[in-house]
């Protein structure tokens, strides 16, 4: 069985999917099988987090800020409860204690709220909004979907009714002390032509939760009933103090029980939250399918070196002084009508070839998309050898052939390749001249 | 047993690095369209679990293929020496460093991947490197790499190849798609038969970590329309200066905002599909990659304005609906059809402007202040326009070859240009409106159910792209 969420943990997990996505990946996740999503997730907050984590401070400061914020619910509300019992109970002799207003303000007002809440849950549920912005932590808020925001909804619902209990436990508390230390008399007044059976047919019935005991008789309640024209000669003493432990226990059934109930509730809730959060935001989802994916990917062995961004010196544009042979590879010149070729050459650059094997110089004509290689400089080395150092070497840079006497001109890219490779032959005869689109 | 190995062999600047780099999704190996920068070879291993279960080797290109062959046909020794015998030849010659290089990983039942650029003419010395790689006896696959749309000289290759190599296939690595690196998984299953089975082990494994990222990227989209949806930027009014200028700000700090979660988005899809940061050719000049909130943005991408009325008549016709059952019944239906109505027509008239509101409510740790509120933004279309940013992104990172280097725009068989969510069916919008609606606020009852409706119908979009 998963174990239990505190609710710092669970508004670490928040804070920290929301804020550490990269952290995932980087995460060397055990065996993820068998494992349910709760106890994944958890696993994940533990190796992500550590105690002295920013985050983790923060999540164990907004739950103990709630702590403090439902205390002081409870403090103010126990002297809210006991202020407002004491104001009610206050008898200076000169007229009796009303019931009525006891148990107006310190029932009645509590058993109203509690309607207008069962009433009006939807239109709560809509402004709940409005309170969250005051009560949630700030960063909490920030996240899209927090998956504690429903723990705290109930943790905040629960302090609430800890608050009435603590409300209704300071009415209690000050009834009996002002029962305990003072001479109380209650009594109860109407213009209406009430009858003092139908005053105990009522009273009946709000005792009948607690089997009618602890309830004024019905001549205890004829007796006490309060006419100011008439003074308090006739009123019985012994019914006038037969009142309080009426009270006392409607405050505790109506105004007492149902907070207690409803924090039982909330309790309920809150740790039904925790036992097994439902972690269906996108962001839980995607962390679990990241977490549950078979680490799949390649692992790099040695890599080349880095190119050297130094650029290579070039080789001049020679223009030759004496007539020139022409060097074509076999497969190229199938290709080609030489004589056509040779005429074009004359004309673009004004040099001129001569199928004399005597001649001194020699024209390469070379397809230069194909990469220099090192047999390409060993060929001209060789070449240099061949026919000494006085004899030119110029090499026409074409592209692919697009007709028997024409190329495609040269990319700028692989003309600065191959001059950036011929300088490395320190040749200071060898030039490089492009193939131009015919002039 | 060893793992299967190939080696990715060919004539300098013929497309190796790219083919290793689309392979193994690395955009961090070196491509220079200067010849030979690969100096020595790389090793790639694809490792399932932690463990090794492929290996690729990148190697140098042919530096001396002529003189490699003379020396073969001088060689005298037994067929299976002949590498060996190669690299003890020339172990100190600094010329054939590069030869070497390429030559040493051809041993024992290494697979050949000889890379060509079947856009340009077949030369001689191709013909020289496909007779030294016969020679090694060793299974040969040629993968026809393509630099540019030249396809004339396609035929010389295959002729030329098929006399030499057990098999040939195209494999363009600047367009290497997921489907064409399972294609040639297939390849390297009928070149090396014994391994057949390891390497449809592999890709299944490939295919499922595919579909995953495929549903990973879903749940960014949800997130994103999450994020935007709820989002709500506050600051606080600075009583000394006038409204109007602060409210404009605020507006423009809450758009601002939701181009982050854009950002941010975008930057996870990348994450999953294995690209360290955004490819700049994706979406240049296109529609997804101008200010979200250009007023030609929204024209062109979201939903139509009927669609979005239709949109509206339901959200509202929803609200009217809550009366009709509040009322018992006895309505008959009166406020639906009312709700139906005034949604329809207000979406039809005008979509609604996004505004800033003074709110005297206490926040934001300014307590007793008046705080400027913009957001959440009640326009569906916004939502509309992002996912189909979102999945207009998606179309073209999924099939952003990583050895791509360029930042030119990539638009090849895609319509980048029209809204993707304007052409799905009604019941699909209804899924994400059903979405919106749940999603508003966080503890909505049938948000879960709606979630899975959207997943679903994203990761079916996702998976036709």
């Amino acid at each position: 069985m998963s174990q239990r969420w505190s609710l710092a943990e669970l508004t670490e997990f928040d804070l920290r999917l929301r804020d550490a996505d990269r952290n995932v990946i980087a995460l060397d996740t055990p065996s993820t099988t068998g494992k349910t999503r709760s106890d994944l997730l958890r696993q994940w907050l533990r190796l992500t987090g550590n105690p002295d984590d920013k985050l983790t401070q923060l999540s164990k400061t907004a739950v103990r800020t709630e702590a403090w914020f439902r205390l002081g619910i409870c403090l103010i509300s126990l002297f809210l409860g006991g202020g407002a019992a004491s104001a009610l109970l206050h008898y200076g002799g000169e007229r009796l204690i009303n019931v009525s207003a006891y148990l107006g303000v310190l029932v009645g007002g509590q058993l109203l709220s509690l309607l207008v809440l069962a009433f009006s849950v939807g239109w709560l549920r809509s402004r709940l909004g409005v309170l969250e912005e005051i009560l949630l932590p700030k960063l909490l808020r920030d996240c899209s979907s927090p998956e504690s925001l429903t723990a705290w909804r109930w943790r905040l619902f629960t302090s609430f009714q800890l608050g009435g209990i603590s409300l209704n436990l300071g009415i209690l508390l000050a009834t009996i002390w002002r029962v305990v230390t003072s001479d109380l008399a209650f009594g109860w007044a109407t213009t209406l032509n009430a009858d003092p059976e139908a005053i105990s047919t009522l009273i009946q019935t709000l005792s009948a939760p607690w089997g009618g005991t602890f309830a004024p008789t019905s001549e205890q309640i004829a007796a006490s009933r309060i006419v100011f024209i008439e003074g308090f000669s006739n009123v019985d003493t012994a019914s006038t103090a037969a009142w309080w432990p009426f009270l006392m226990m409607c405050v505790g059934f109506y105004g007492l029980l149902p907070r207690v109930l409803l924090t039982g509730f909330g309790a309920f809730h809150f740790h039904r939250n925790l036992s097994s959060p439902s972690f269906s935001s996108p962001e839980a989802e995607q962390l679990i399918q990241r977490l549950r994916r078979p680490p799949l990917g390649y692992q790099y062995g040695k890599e080349s070196p880095k190119p050297s961004s130094n650029p290579a010196p070039g080789i001049p544009a020679l223009q030759p002084t004496q007539p020139m042979r022409v060097d074509i590879p076999a497969e190229l010149s199938e290709q080609l009508d030489l004589d056509a070729l040779s005429e074009a050459i004359e004309k673009k650059y004004g040099i001129t070839l001569s199928k004399d094997l005597e001649e001194t110089g020699t024209l390469f004509v070379i397809e230069i998309w194909q990469p220099p290689i090192a047999e390409t400089l060993r060929f001209f080395r060789s070449r240099r050898e061949q026919e000494g150092s006085g004899a030119e070497f110029l090499v026409l840079a074409v592209g692919t052939p697009r007709g028997p006497a024409d190329f495609h001109p040269p990319s700028e890219q692989d003309l600065a390749i191959w001059r950036a490779k011929l300088s490395e032959l320190k040749d200071p005869l060898l030039g490089l001249v492009p193939w131009e689109e015919t002039r | 047993m060893s793992i299967p190995t190939y080696a990715t062999i060919g004539h300098p600047n013929e497309g190796k690095s790219s083919v290793i780099s689309a392979l193994t999704e690395n955009e961090t190996i070196q491509i220079s369209p200067t010849p030979g920068q690969t100096t020595s070879c790389a090793s790639y291993k694809l490792t399932l679990d932690q463990e090794a279960v492929l290996e690729l080797i990148d190697t140098p290109g042919f530096q001396n293929p002529s003189s490699i062959l003379s020396w073969m046909d001088d060689w005298e020794g037994e067929e299976s020496d002949l590498i060996q015998g190669f690299l003890s030849e020339f172990a100190s010659d600094p010329d054939f460093h590069h030869d070497r290089e390429l030559l040493s990983p051809l041993h024992g039942k290494t697979g050949i991947l000889y890379v060509v650029d079947a856009s340009r003419p077949l030369r001689e010395v191709d013909r020289q490197e496909m007779e030294i790689l016969r020679r090694t006896g060793l299974p040969r696959l040629a993968l026809l790499n393509f630099k540019t749309d030249q396809r004339a000289y396609l035929p010389n290759w295959k002729e030329a190849l098929s006399r030499r190599f057990n098999l040939i296939r195209e494999f363009d690595a600047h367009e290497g798609s997921f489907a064409t690196r399972l294609n040639l998984m297939d390849a390297l299953a009928e070149l090396t038969p014994e391994h057949k089975d390891h390497l449809q082990t592999i890709k299944s494994s490939l295919e499922r970590d595919w579909d995953q990222r495929i549903q990973e990227a879903s749940l960014v989209v949800e997130t994103l329309w999450l994020r935007t949806l709820r989002h709500r930027y506050q600051t606080t009014l600075d009583a000394a200066r006038p409204e109007e200028p602060q409210f404009e700000e605020a507006k423009e700090s809450y758009r601002e905002d939701i181009r982050g979660f854009e950002r941010k988005a975008r930057k996870e899809f990348c994450r999953i599909f294995q690209h360290s940061s955004l490819p700049q050719g994706i979406g240049k000049d296109s529609i997804f990659t101008q200010e979200l909130f250009a007023d030609k943005v929204w024209k062109v991408l979201g939903l139509s304005r009927g669609q979005l009325a239709t949109a509206g008549a339901v959200t509202a016709g929803a609200m009217g609906a809550g009366l009709d059952v509040a009322a018992g019944g006895i309505t008959f239906g009166v406020f639906t059809a009312a709700g139906l109505l005034a949604g329809g027509i207000g979406s039809w008239i005008g979509t609604p402007k996004l505004g800033a509101k003074k709110y005297p409510f206490p926040g934001g740790g300014s307590l007793g202040k008046e705080q400027i509120v913009v957001g959440p933004f009640a326009d569906p279309q916004l939502l509309f326009v992002l996912l189909d940013r979102s999945l207009l992104y998606l179309q073209q990172l999924m099939k952003w070859s990583h050895a791509r280097r360029d930042v030119e725009p990539f638009l090849k068989g895609l319509e980048e240009r029209t809204s993707l969510s304007k052409t799905w069916s009604d019941q699909e919008r209804k899924t994400l409106l059903k979405w919106i609606k749940t999603h508003k606020d966080p503890g909505h009852s049938t948000s879960q159910e709606t979630s899975k409706a959207f997943r679903a119908l994203i990761l079916a979009k996702l998976r036709k792209l």
